[in-house]
């Protein structure tokens, strides 16, 4: 990351030494570190004048542009100025915006309801997002990640607001550098229904992210034997190791410029970039994991290996060069078996809560459908939760999106 | 035999679980390390952090989990075998009442029947913009058998009082066969690696 970079993202200042390019401290401990940083930052400035050129061809395409040679940059790196333009390019968020009105996402923010749950939680979760990165916690980062979170509840109800989003929203503003609609349509492209993450990812239940988690599983069993006979023996499942690896796409493990550097790919290529991160990762430390038998220790020793992952070249050879092939037809294979499991558990629990909320008297929320938002399913009313005091959060709640969801379709609703 | 009589120390799993922004996680941070921030980062899935308690003999396994009500469908992964859970509310907040009494419900459904559970009202620095009174706290936690404390991670008020509350109440005899994911385990020296100071 050049100087003149972090001085055009607005976070340029003497503390630069102390901050990476997105304006988080940095937390480097070894010399080997800071030697793979600076490594890293160097190939990035040399890949910079190949993104030139790709530039103009990438913008004047209507559709997405598909080739190796852009997968092949895409996992090199895209250096940070060239962020702003390529993410939105070559997600598809430039195609779902040019599809939608002018001003869509204007119009979103303002059908945000300030007395929702949703806007609760999202106002609850704002001075918890990175508190310690200085723009994400001023004032107005804080209204800007509001925006762009309000602004994807609405446009997306049946989503709303899941705890996980907010960092994938705070890491895409900064990226963009600051600008709200970008970030707003590159949430759309990787959660929308058809969107770049598997169905279900942020739904009710997080249908879709324990989908993923166990079809990992699956994945280590295959790629790394010992490692997934060692976690079987201790008894440690794989949501107690990767459940925000998949819900905030690394952004919360990762250091933010290897988490960008995830994203180039993933943005561009899919999901399967999160099973091959992983993978990597725990190949990364397989060794150390294979000595550890306790699970807590096992699992503080997977967090300081994400931690330290400064040497995004290295991560990324070992995802893409060294853990082998990876047929999206195996992978479909494990989404389907485990999606089929997943929605009878969550079928099962609903049940027995629905059960045991009409034995008592207190009123739970359990009225959800236990059926995953996937592709093709209707954007119904949410998260219609019945409120547990009456204090009518959560009924209000529901009449504002039904109401909302009237809205959207063109025809007005009373309360509107 | 007796956890004591070997002088190895009595590991026990226990998991807090509670609405959002209630405070779980400033309290086990303040419980564990000491520190408190006005703003914590929101937990994504759980969190796993340790703390032995030398006086008590216990090492604490915490796992502090998500409040999001979307996340409850993987709570069962951290409560099942727990030894012990602490159930966060916020005394500030009616709603988070609520949600507390569901997880206690739900804990004597199904975690583990010997689970030493307590109650925390947290946030008690909050005095003017309390919404819960101590008594309808007490009451409920009194009907259910767990202990209840008003804690503030904030002021340190009661958070050690708490833990060691759970850490007497623990059951001190697992000489009896155990289900493997009865929650409380005697660490065994022989097998037992060096271990890692907590992670930084």
């Amino acid at each position: 990351m050049s100087h003149s970079a972090a001085q055009e993202n607005g976070q340029g200042s003497s503390e630069d030494l102390f901050q990476d390019a997105y304006g988080f401290r940095l937390n480097i401990c070894t010399a080997q570190q800071l030697e793979a940083r600076q490594r890293c930052d160097q190939a990035a400035e040399q890949v910079a004048p190949k993104w030139d050129k790709v530039k103009g061809r990438v913008l004047g395409s209507p559709d997405v542009v598909k080739d190796a040679k852009l997968k092949k940059y895409c996992r090199l790196g895209i250096p940070v100025q060239h962020r702003p333009w390529a993410w939105p390019a070559l997600s598809g968020a430039d195609a779902r915006k040019r599809k939608q009105m002018a001003g869509y996402f204007d119009a979103m923010v303002h059908r945000g309801e300030v007395d929702s749950e949703v806007a609760h939680q999202i106002e609850l979760d704002l001075p918890r997002t990175y508190p310690s990165n200085r723009w994400v916690a001023s004032e107005e980062g804080m209204d800007a990640l509001r925006r762009v979170l309000v602004a994807y509840s609405v446009h997306q109800p049946s989503v709303g607001y899941c705890q996980g989003m907010n960092y994938l929203a705070a890491i895409l503003l900064l990226a963009m550098k600051q600008d709200e609609e970008d970030a707003f349509w590159l949430l759309a492209s990787l959660i929308d229904p058809g969107g770049i993450l598997y169905q279900g990812m942020y739904a009710q239940n997080l249908v879709g992210a324990q989908v993923e988690m166990r079809s990992f599983e699956e994945l280590v069993a295959a790629k790394l034997p010992k490692l997934a006979a060692h976690l079987r023996e201790l008894n440690c499942d794989m949501t107690l190791i990767a459940t925000d690896w998949f819900l905030c796409l690394f952004a919360t493990v990762l250091p933010s410029e290897t988490v960008a550097r995830v994203w180039d790919a993933l943005l561009y290529e899919g999901p399967k970039v999160l099973y091959r991160i992983a993978l990597a990762l725990l190949k990364g430390c397989e060794a150390q994991l294979l000595a550890i038998s306790n699970t807590g220790d096992l699992i503080g020793e997977i967090k300081d290996a994400t931690k330290g992952a400064y040497d995004r070249d290295a991560l990324m050879k070992v995802a893409f060069d060294k853990v082998g092939s990876m047929p999206m037809a195996r992978i479909r294979g494990f989404r389907e078996e485990n999606q089929e499991a997943v929605d009878s558990e969550v079928a099962k629990r609903e049940a027995r809560a629905q059960r045991s909320s009409s034995l008592s008297t207190a009123s739970r929320a359990s009225g959800t459908p236990p059926a995953s938002p996937g592709p093709g399913h209707s954007p119904g009313f949410g998260t219609p939760r019945a409120s547990s005091n009456g204090q009518g959060g959560g009924g209000s709640g529901f009449r504002t999106w039904a109401s909302r969801f009237k809205l959207h379709k063109g025809s007005r609703g009373k309360d509107a | 035999m007796l956890a004591s009589d070997t002088g190895a120390l009595q590991q026990a799993k226990l998991v807090l679980l509670g609405d959002m922004g209630a405070g779980k996680s400033s309290l086990v941070l303040r419980f564990v390390k000491g520190q408190f921030f006005d703003y914590q980062e929101s937990t994504i899935g759980a969190a796993f952090l340790t703390k032995t308690m030398p006086e008590q003999n216990v090492k604490f396994e915490i796992w502090d989990t998500a409040g999001q009500e979307r996340y409850h469908s993987l709570a069962p992964m951290y409560y099942r075998g727990a030894a012990a859970a602490v159930i966060v509310f916020d005394i500030t907040n009616t709603e988070s009442l609520g949600k507390a009494k569901n997880w206690v419900k739900e804990l004597q459904r199904q975690g583990n029947p010997n689970m030493v559970m307590a109650l925390a009202g947290n946030k008690a620095d909050l005095a003017d913009a309390r919404a819960v009174t101590t008594e309808e706290a007490q009451t409920f936690a009194d009907d259910n058998n767990l202990f209840f404390w008003e804690t503030s991670a904030k002021t340190n008020q009661n958070v050690l009082e708490l833990f060691t509350d759970i850490a007497q109440k623990l059951p001190r005899t697992s000489a009896q066969p155990q289900p493997s994911n009865a929650g409380i385990t005697l660490s065994e020296p022989p097998q037992q690696r060096p271990q890692k100071s907590g992670c930084c």
